[in-house]
């Protein structure tokens, strides 16, 4: 359970940023509309705690951001959040299952090689285990980063643009994947976006 | 996964930049290293050498002459001393222990001492084959003497006058090789022992032939052939031998010499290894020597010492030269993480993203360039190992008195090490500081 309440923030100088209150359940998908500077990234980077609140209060399976010191932050994100970006950015200098393993290194849980290889099996990148990351096309990458977002079972997904730099076959591949993904852990699903392609296939918007 | 298996990966992306740093860590580290090997082993071999001798009294002269030609046998002798002052002094109280050294000769470049018996106790030398020395004619060979002339028990060589090879030989005054000393690791090894009876004895007869020459030739130039039988009858009377069977039951000994009364006055030895009976030998003698004798002292400890503080300022140059090293190779890795992390803001606020915390990327990049200087320390302790070997094995000839070891590990070193491994972190920190204040979601904004 996601909720947010009186949530606001304001960039020195800038205009302030007034989010409505919202409450998403497991299962549940949320697309975040807007056009540059209305601040979509700003909403996902509080939700996904890697912004200090200033107003208002977010909630995630009963833990209240603002309770958490930075420290707890990032250990309640790596286990409960997962993220994923308009571009995969992978460690280059890792190859795919060390991606892999580094998120699964920073949750409490114990790292799982086999949960990784069924997952990029899962994508279709079996056998892409041992792969530089150089030698990925752009919608591979952008798959080993999904399941890079979700291989720690986060209770929330957040993915900023994630579809927009990929041509359509890879864009559907991957919003598939997501959906499929976030299902799979009945995760809380957020997609900020501008692209066509995801608004025809989540009908819940917020528009900023 | 794990923290050190993640910077090694970034470590072993960037191959060139960890092999100079490595490199220049390593050849700044081998540098102190080998100095400190060497200088330590040298001191070592040259502290064995001078082991139970607090003072060499020999005629007057440079005090280091004294103790490099008394003891490490290198520098040639001041000069000698009357028997009969050495004998005197002997007696006086404050000394427990003297040994008397008569040096000039030598054999194939292996300097000859003529001394007692308790030379061979001082540096605690035994036979490894035949036995010690008597009065006359009679050497034991150090190690290394036998090992280069393989001279064996029984064998005889012509002794050379003079300290290096191509002096006048001794034609007339062979010696006998009754014993060869165990390996001891000290200057021995390169010594011919004899009594100092017997280096009187071929110095008389080389003074005799020499003197014998002269009159000779001297008799040649005034009336040529005729006077022949009359020369061989003089030779005749100045045979020393002839001497010695007519008094032998006059003999007196002092010093562990044994000598004709009559004949002290004109008895030299080159030296004398004093031990002294008690602290207050080192506060009196040396200044009762230098004042109320003829004699000159030197003391061991002081002339190394003062040897160390004249080679230690070349070895205080390269110190500093290697030091220097270091620090520019700790710049090095400073420059190259910081560079790195340039390049790789994106890559800390992923982790961020992830979820790792400040302190585990400041960790990251410590643990990066502790990896870095740590493979640079290894390196550089084997370099220096091996360098220590190649320059013994190539450059230090097999009967030097110092040979260098490069198994000999020093808890200095492992000093050293740390401090380097200090080096490499204090070069982290700045880039490590600038990791921990990744700002993920700016960093991450910025797309």
């Amino acid at each position: 359970m996601l909720s947010i309440s009186k949530l606001e923030y304001n960039y020195l100088g800038s205009t302030n940023l007034v989010y409505k209150d919202i409450q998403l359940g497991q299962n549940e998908q949320l697309l975040i509309l807007g056009g540059s500077g209305t601040g979509k990234t700003t909403f996902l980077h509080l939700i996904g705690g890697m912004m200090q609140l200033q107003q208002g209060e977010i909630t995630l399976q009963g833990t209240e951001y603002s309770k958490l010191s930075g420290y707890e932050m990032d250990q309640f994100r790596a286990e409960h959040i997962g993220l994923i970006f308009q571009k995969p950015h992978l460690i280059s200098s890792l190859n795919v299952l060390d991606n892999l393993m580094l998120s699964q290194m920073f949750s409490p849980g114990d790292q799982d090689k086999d949960k990784a290889r069924a997952l990029l099996q899962s994508v279709g990148l079996e056998g892409k285990e041992k792969a530089k990351v150089s030698e990925l096309s752009e919608g591979q990458a952008q798959r080993v980063a999904l399941v890079r977002s979700v291989i720690n079972d986060p209770i929330l997904i957040l993915a900023d643009e994630p579809t927009s730099s990929l041509d359509d076959e890879n864009a559907h591949a991957v919003l598939d994947l997501l959906l499929q993904q976030a299902e799979r852990n009945q995760s809380i699903l957020l997609i900020t976006t501008h692209d066509q392609r995801v608004k025809d296939r989540i009908s819940n918007h917020y528009i900023l | 996964m794990n923290l050190a298996k993640l910077s090694w990966k970034y470590i072993v992306d960037r191959p060139l930049n960890t092999f100079l740093n490595v490199l220049l860590f390593g050849f700044g580290i081998a540098i102190i290293l080998v100095l400190l090997l060497v200088s330590r082993q040298m001191e070592d071999a040259l502290t064995k050498n001078a082991k139970g001798i607090n003072l060499v009294v020999a005629a007057k002269g440079s005090p280091l002459q004294i103790i490099l030609c008394n003891i490490y046998h290198v520098d040639f002798p001041t000069g000698n001393i009357a028997l009969e002052e050495a004998i005197e002094l002997s007696k006086n109280s404050l000394i427990k222990r003297s040994i008397p050294l008569a040096l000039g000769d030598s054999y194939r470049d292996y300097r000859i001492v003529g001394t007692t018996h308790a030379y061979a106790d001082l540096y605690q030398v035994t036979p490894a084959s035949g036995q010690l020395w008597g009065k006359h004619a009679e050497a034991v060979i150090g190690a290394n003497v036998a090992l280069t002339t393989g001279m064996k028990v029984g064998d005889e060589f012509a002794t050379e006058h003079g300290m290096q090879s191509g002096g006048i030989a001794h034609d007339d005054h062979g010696m006998t090789v009754v014993g060869i000393l165990e390996r001891s690791g000290t200057v021995v090894d390169n010594l011919i022992l004899t009594s100092v009876e017997s280096v009187w004895e071929a110095h008389e007869e080389h003074d005799d032939h020499e003197a014998h020459e002269d009159h000779n030739e001297a008799h040649d130039d005034h009336d040529h052939d005729k006077q022949h039988d009359d020369h061989e009858h003089k030779e005749h009377h100045h045979d020393p031998h002839h001497d010695h069977e007519h008094s032998e039951d006059e003999m007196v000994t002092a010093l562990g010499l044994t000598y004709h009364p009559h004949e002290l006055k004109d008895k030299e030895i080159t030296s004398l290894i004093v031990q002294y009976a008690g602290p207050m030998g080192a506060v009196r003698l040396p200044r009762m020597i230098n004042e109320e004798t003829n004699m000159q002292s030197a003391s061991p400890a002081f002339e190394t010492a003062r040897l160390f503080t004249l080679i230690g300022t070349g070895v205080e140059v390269i110190n500093g030269f290697a030091y220097l090293i270091i620090f520019i190779a700790g710049l090095s890795i400073f420059i190259s993480l910081y560079n790195s992390l340039k390049q790789r803001t994106y890559d800390l606020a992923i982790m961020r993203a992830m979820g790792a915390s400040s302190r585990f990327l400041f960790l990251h990049v410590i643990v990066e360039s502790m990896i870095i200087s740590f493979l640079g320390g290894v390196f550089g302790l084997i370099l220096a190992h091996v360098a220590v070997g190649v320059i013994d094995d190539f450059f230090i000839p097999v009967e030097s008195q110092v040979r260098l070891s490069a198994l000999l590990f020093l808890k200095s070193e492992f000093i050293i090490l740390a401090l380097s491994f200090g080096v490499g972190i204090f070069a982290a920190v700045i880039p490590a500081i600038s990791a921990y204040k990744t700002d993920i979601s700016k960093t991450l904004a910025r797309g």
